[in-house]
């Protein structure tokens, strides 16, 4: 049978506006590929996920306490890594599966992002491949373009030089829960930037900033 | 306008003591405290899904397999970011899909990562494939709500290319119930992809 007439699927019952009403439906489905069935080592290792892979509720609760510390954080701006790091070390305190975060890192908007737009990132120790580990929460970015996504780097004499991984918001300007990682030496580094990217290498201006203060080697 | 034919509605799965007219969106709430239940069945409504899209991005299997897996464990963990008020559970969950398959990717081409970026890394998702991922997974996650029986025999139709005779001689069916049910597919995927055009927008 010829599946591009719609017709021979549908048979001879229904009039011809029917038969339009339909075809929009067929047309699309004739775009997709083939839906292949989950693996069943994949499908099991996802259903377990459940039981393996703790919800993080606690970097919930920590992270609130955090933003309602944050006019004090930016009062106290000489403090910041200090007071942040206290923050995180004491609300994580090592019990929730993950390690204490070495260091938590606030990227603020510049002026081409909107005023509330932050990333939150807790830099974890280094893992045994030699990779600082990154978790990081984003708010109050406009959502990227089909063809664009936003980028964290690692800046040198101003210049973006070491990316640490890209990623998307959703429509709310959010992403939460975000893995990253930078295998680098921070003290080599001036700034945390975040840039939208787009086709063709064009770049957004820094959209959100803030001075590395990890000196870690 | 055709009318879905009313035949009982078969679900074939499991649906673990959840409403199955449960919409992603109160899954994803759920999942957000905790409950494995509402877990396996976003499982099961978008497994097909979000592998069929890491799959047509990510040329590797194996690594389209890393990249569902690693959408499924941020959906467990990241589901308290879902904001009902601002857009569809599977509007979010694309998103989700799409951070794993940008990371995947980024890893997978990033082999010293420490050495790049006097040129910034570009490797940019052209648009065209952006739009046919959003339209697939459109038309992906409308087949998961078909009914079985009628999702078998459009898959069968259109990705095993069968004609409607083969196809009632394999499912035992007769020709009629074949065509029948195939209207009624079309017509309920008609419904669901209302809004949706061939450039992949709503």
């Amino acid at each position: 049978m010829d599946q591009n007439d719609l017709r021979n699927l549908v048979g001879e019952e229904l009039d011809e506006l029917e038969v339009e009403a339909l075809r929009p439906a067929h047309e699309l489905i004739r775009t997709a590929d083939p839906l292949d069935e989950v693996p069943s080592e994949l499908a099991a290792s996802i259903r377990a996920i459940p039981g393996s892979e703790e919800q993080p509720k606690k970097r919930e609760r920590r992270r609130d306490v955090f933003k309602t510390r944050r006019a004090q954080v930016l009062a106290l701006a000489a403090a910041l890594a200090g007071i942040a790091f206290a923050i995180g070390w004491v609300a994580r305190g090592g019990d929730e599966g993950l390690p204490s975060a070495a260091d938590i890192v606030t990227l603020e908007a510049t002026r081409f992002a909107s005023n509330d737009a932050e990333m939150v990132i807790d830099v974890f120790p280094i893992d045994e491949a030699g990779n600082w580990v990154l978790l990081a929460d984003i708010a109050g970015l406009e959502p990227a373009g089909e063809t664009q996504h936003y980028e964290l780097w690692l800046t040198q004499n101003g210049r973006v030089v070491a990316s640490c991984g890209r990623f998307l918001v959703d429509a709310d300007g959010q992403a939460q829960n975000l893995w990253f990682n930078a295998p680098y030496r921070f003290s080599e580094y001036d700034d945390w930037v975040v840039t939208l990217e787009g086709p063709g290498n064009k770049r957004s201006r820094v959209l959100l900033r803030a001075p590395v203060t990890t000196r870690a080697s | 306008m055709t009318t879905i034919v009313a035949e009982t509605e078969e679900h074939t799965q499991t649906t673990f003591g959840l409403d199955p007219q449960a919409s992603d969106g109160e899954l994803l709430l759920r999942i957000a405290k905790g409950d494995a239940d509402a877990f396996e069945e976003i499982y099961r409504r978008f497994g097909r899904p979000v592998l069929a899209l890491t799959r047509r991005r990510l040329a590797d299997a194996g690594t389209a397999e890393d990249a569902t897996q690693k959408t499924f464990v941020s959906i467990w963990r990241s589901a308290s970011s879902f904001r009902p008020e601002r857009g569809t559970g599977s509007a979010w969950l694309f998103t989700v899909a799409r951070n794993s398959i940008v990371d995947r990717a980024r890893q997978r081409t990033d082999t010293a990562v420490g050495d790049t970026p006097e040129q910034p890394s570009s490797d940019p998702i052209p648009s065209e494939i952006a739009e046919q991922d959003s339209l697939a997974w459109e038309v992906h996650t409308a087949l998961e709500r078909l009914p079985a029986r009628e999702q078998e025999i459009l898959s069968l139709a259109y990705f095993s290319e069968l004609s409607q005779t083969e196809i009632a001689t394999r499912l035992e069916l007769p020709l009629g119930t074949v065509k029948t049910r195939t209207r009624s597919g079309l017509s309920r995927m008609a419904t669901l992809l209302e809004g949706v055009n061939n450039h992949g927008s709503e």
